[in-house]
């Protein structure tokens, strides 16, 4: 039996150290794509649109997702491996900026203007706070002062007017006294305005309250100040006076600053104007400078396959000559729409600008999919494409639809003469065509290629 | 201080939107798809590339000669197609005075690429990525794009996208002018 404890005590330390091998290799092999995945997800796919190398399926990516790996299984650090695509890439590459040089601008700028923004916050906030004490001490009014000057607002018709250099020998009490029945004036002239724009709409009621409160309390105080001067009472505004130079009362500016109504409506006004004009300007750049990607059009986006190519004479298969309008109107699409459509399409084949086309003939086929013409055409394409095995079986289920649908017929021909050599097949299919159309410049073309075609089929016998 | 205060306020904050307008604007004015490439100016990697037809195209080998590395694939439609018939011309123009076309079929199926070249006539030497490593080693953000390098292996120009004749001829004759 010694023996038998031995196999199986064998065959245990076996199984562990398989076992043990394989979950070590399968840990350093979650590490290891661990590792890969983080690289990737740092990476900018180079043939999508804003999508990491991890996040995209495309086949590049891929072969940069192994490329990671590779780099990661030889021993190279992260750094050396994201050089390694900076420097065929450019910075670009990175979804990350680097945060050095300019581009740390990029990193600190956030971070100022939200120190900025919140430091004007705070200062906006701690104004709002103040300002209903705003100049004055918070001292309470006395309401007897309060009334008379609401007695005398109401009676109150003008400001008298200074009169000019009448005595100059003015004792510095008598000019300060002069000084604030100036300044008691313009605030009844303020108050009488204020009640002014509040009756005409231009100041809403809170605004009026406050700041008639606000000018009402000052008066009254300015009118306690008068009263309490010991000798002449409240100078009488007859008495001959001099120039006056600087009144304390609050300048005119201040004043509509403090009334603000108008002086709010029009920063209104213009902000909404400044907001607008930001908004357009956004919507027309922004438009111009980003466009979706066509569909079925190069991953790279359009700027690499979408450049308007110049007429050179490059693909041998001739744009679409026969002027087809059969197409079926089936279909939640109005007729006018579809073949509005349709001359899209076809203006984009003729401009050569095939990514466009094809994507008009796919929404077409989208909502109407018998739609006879853009099946047709979306077989020209894939034709132009090389594939051609796609472009017959197009052909073939517009024919399907319509036995005689001369475009179908036309370019089945081509594919079948061009793409698989198959002269005899070419000419069978041209000839159904020429049933169709007898006459005109394609029938003459396609005569041609016709005859063209049967010489290459006897010189060339298919096994 | 009379410019305190309110008139301070009221022209210093339209100011301070003036900077930002200004780099808004010239921002918007710049093609965001516009990436250069690092690799111009450098030497061009390094590679051996096994042909469709079954031999080898060396790089190193070419030193002396133009070379013309031209990435492209059969899906890409219309620029590769529109392309294709300008990199026949060049080849016939060019190919006894000094200079190298290549092709590198980029993420395609070989019998596509195969049909590709024989629709067009692509004599020159073509070759498929097959791993993509050439791709990764050339920046190549999509098909097509073309490096010219100079004679002593110098990447002298990248163009992305569909390439013009007039390009070709140009970015040639400047090479070989020098």
């Amino acid at each position: 039996m010694p023996h038998r404890r031995h196999l199986i005590a064998g065959v245990l330390a076996a199984v562990i150290i398989v076992w043990a091998g394989a979950v070590l290799a399968a840990q350093t092999n979650e590490a290891l794509e661990e590792r890969v995945r983080q690289l990737a997800s740092e990476l900018r796919c180079p043939v999508c649109q804003n999508l990491s190398v991890y996040d995209s399926p495309s086949g590049m990516a891929t072969e940069m997702k192994d490329a990671i790996r590779e780099r990661l299984q030889r021993g190279e650090s992260p750094e050396q491996i994201r050089a390694f695509f900076v420097s065929k890439y450019g910075e670009w590459i990175l979804l990350k900026p680097t945060s050095t040089g300019f581009n740390l601008v990029i990193w600190l700028l956030p971070f100022v203007a939200a120190v900025f923004g919140l430091g004007g916050i705070l200062w906006v906030l701690r104004r709002w706070a103040h300002r209903p004490k705003s100049g004055e001490p918070a001292e309470a009014v006395d309401p007897i002062y309060l009334t008379r000057v609401r007695e005398e607002v109401a009676i109150f018709t003008g400001h008298p007017r200074a009169q000019t250099g009448l005595s100059q020998d003015l004792s510095a009490k008598e000019s300060r006294l002069r000084n604030l029945n100036e300044e008691k004036y313009s605030l009844y002239e303020a108050i009488q305005e204020l009640e002014l724009d509040y009756h005409s709409g231009k100041l809403s009621a809170a605004d009026y309250e406050d700041l008639k409160q606000y000018y009402e309390e000052r008066a009254a105080r300015i009118l306690k100040e008068i009263e309490k001067a010991p000798e002449k009472a409240a100078a009488s505004p007859s008495t001959p006076r001099t120039k006056l130079k600087q009144a304390p009362a609050p300048s005119k500016r201040e004043l509509e600053a403090l009334k603000g109504g108008k002086l709010r409506t029009s920063y209104l006004v213009l902000g909404a104007a400044v907001l607008l004009g930001f908004g357009l300007a956004l919507g027309v750049f922004l438009t111009r400078s980003v466009q979706p990607r066509n569909e079925g059009g190069s991953m790279t986006g359009g700027f690499l396959t979408g450049t308007p190519g110049g007429q050179q004479g490059m693909v041998e298969i001739p744009g679409p000559g026969t002027k087809v309008n059969e197409s079926s109107s089936s279909g939640p699409l109005s007729p006018e729409v579809v073949s509005g459509m349709l001359e899209a399409a076809r203006k984009s084949i003729g401009d050569e600008q095939y990514s466009n086309a094809k994507a008009a003939y796919e929404a077409i086929l989208k909502r109407d999919p018998q739609n006879i013409e853009a099946i047709t055409y979306m077989g020209y394409l894939a034709a132009l494409a090389g594939h051609s095995d796609v472009a017959m079986t197009a052909y073939d289920k517009a024919l399907k639809l319509n036995p005689r649908y001369a475009a179908a017929l036309y370019y089945k021909g081509l594919t079948l003469e061009q793409g698989r050599q198959d002269h005899t097949g070419a000419v069978k299919v041209w000839e159904e065509f020429l049933q169709v159309i007898p006459d005109g410049e394609d029938a003459k073309r396609v005569r041609g290629w016709i005859a063209e075609a049967k010489q290459k089929a006897s010189s060339s016998p298919r096994p | 201080m009379a410019l305190t205060g309110k008139t301070l306020k009221r022209t210093l904050i339209p100011l301070a939107a003036v900077p930002v307008i200004l780099v808004l604007a010239y921002g918007f004015t710049r093609d965001p798809r516009e990436i250069p490439s690092p690799l111009v100016g450098k030497p061009a990697p390094l590679f051996q590339l096994k042909l469709f037809d079954g031999t080898t195209f060396d790089l190193e080998k070419e030193r002396g000669k133009v070379v013309v590395v031209n990435f492209w694939a059969s899906w890409c439609i219309p620029a590769c197609v529109n392309e294709a018939p300008r990199w026949g011309e060049a080849w016939k123009r060019y190919k006894d005075r000094g200079v190298v076309i290549l092709g590198v079929n980029f993420q395609d199926k070989e019998e596509d690429a195969r049909a590709f070249m024989k629709r067009f006539n692509k004599v020159y030497p073509n070759g498929p990525d097959v791993d993509g490593k050439l791709t990764l080693d050339y920046g190549v953000y999509g098909v097509p794009e073309t490096f010219f390098v100079d004679q002593q292996g110098i990447i002298a120009h990248k163009h992305i996208g569909e390439i013009q004749m007039k390009t070709i001829t140009e970015q040639i004759e400047r090479l070989l002018g020098d």
